[in-house]
């Protein structure tokens, strides 16, 4: 690719919290659909290409919950608005600035693009000793979503240009949502690179 | 190695369902130049969410030589992953439950078994499993090789099919395909 590209983790994790209710989760809003879960935003004119190399997420759901199964969806998409900023660190404290020209949010309202993949999840509460896909939706590495290129030079990341973003997005199967799904809570990672090419 | 020019093509959601020796997912390169379609990793997550008596589905990864018809078109759901890449081939086709035409002697590069009942909130079976990306990659040719592996190539008038080769058939599944062109 040219250059080495500074990496950065827009993460959920330390996020302020959407309804307040948490602050180290992000609670999923109670029955809705189409939420931006976390949208990384490349305005025009930033100058910069951001490059998306790995999604993983974790069920922190460790209070009953009353919810069904949905799915998490990777979108292209463009002119998110609102929301609430969520921090994007970089891994190597050097002083630089690009990531201001950029920006990650979470519960913005994009504009869907084109959709690369998307998976079943379940956002039931898992338990102490659990064995069953809510228990294993607590390792990172079995709920990696997306993780294009990371270990092959000759494939893609998802690429970023000016003008687009790239949204994680919770939607509700209209077949398998109950009348009825409560707020939960979740903790996502975005692993992103800005570079000039 | 270069970075090559990615796309990724699935169907969506709109889970394919089982039926015998139907085609539940194929590519194919009818392009009629140089072009080299490469299939990286395919992923085949359970999109069965409603009960069902569910059975073994035996999957069959299989060479095709002749262009495709009928059946559902995935290619447009084809997504460059960087929007400066080239336009897809127009002769570079994906799809769903079409007709396909197999060599003489079929080609099979691998096959597997795939459970097909519908997967649960709290199940803790191979149903589920399949809900997860690395549960539900199923091919990953050359992956993290460092280009020593090849992954499926498919040139001209060459193609890809997951064909289901099992009767009966139930439950349905939700497919995903990484592949280059150049």
């Amino acid at each position: 690719m040219g250059i080495i590209n500074k990496a950065y983790t827009a993460a959920l994790t330390n996020a302020a919290p959407h309804y307040g209710m948490s602050t180290n989760a992000w609670q999923l809003p109670g029955l809705s659909t189409s939420v931006g879960l976390i949208t990384l935003h490349n305005p025009t004119g930033s100058g910069l290409v951001m490059r998306v190399y790995s999604v993983r997420w974790v069920n922190l759901a460790i209070i009953a919950a009353s919810v069904s199964l949905s799915f998490f969806e990777l979108w292209r998409v463009t002119s998110p608005l609102g929301g609430q900023v969520i921090p994007c660190i970089p891994w190597t404290w050097d002083g630089d600035r690009s990531i201001q020209r950029v920006s990650a949010m979470t519960n913005a309202a994009s504009t869907p693009v084109e959709q690369f993949a998307r998976a079943c999840v379940s956002l039931d509460e898992f338990a102490f000793q659990g064995d069953d896909l809510d228990a294993w939706e607590s390792s990172p590495n079995l709920n990696v979503l997306w993780d294009s290129g990371i270990d092959d030079a000759n494939v893609q990341p998802i690429v970023i240009r000016e003008g687009y973003g790239f949204e994680v997005t919770h939607h509700i199967d209209g077949s398998a949502n109950p009348s009825q799904f409560a707020p939960t809570f979740i903790s996502m990672w975005v692993d992103f690179t800005l570079g000039v090419s | 190695m270069a970075v090559l020019q990615t796309w990724s093509v699935g169907t969506n959601g709109t889970a394919s369902a089982f039926a015998s020796n139907r085609s539940m997912f194929d590519a194919w390169n009818g392009t009629a130049g140089a072009t080299v379609i490469k299939i990286w990793r395919i992923w085949a997550f359970n999109g069965q969410s409603s009960a069902i008596s569910g059975v073994f589905a035996q999957i069959h990864f299989l060479r095709t030589v002749a262009g495709p018809s009928g059946g559902t078109a995935l290619t447009a759901n084809a997504v460059k992953h960087d929007s400066t890449n080239a336009a897809l081939d127009a002769n570079v086709t994906f799809g769903t439950d079409r007709t396909i035409t197999y060599p003489a002697a079929p080609v099979l590069l691998r096959r597997m078994a795939i459970y097909t009942d519908e997967y649960a909130i709290s199940g803790a079976s191979t149903d589920e499993f399949r809900l997860f990306t690395p549960g539900a990659l199923i091919f990953d040719g050359g992956y993290a090789s460092a280009g020593v592996v090849q992954p499926i190539v498919l040139r001209q008038n060459q193609g890809l099919t997951l064909t289901n080769v099992t009767a009966p058939a139930t439950g349905s599944i939700d497919i995903y395909c990484e592949f280059t062109q150049e």
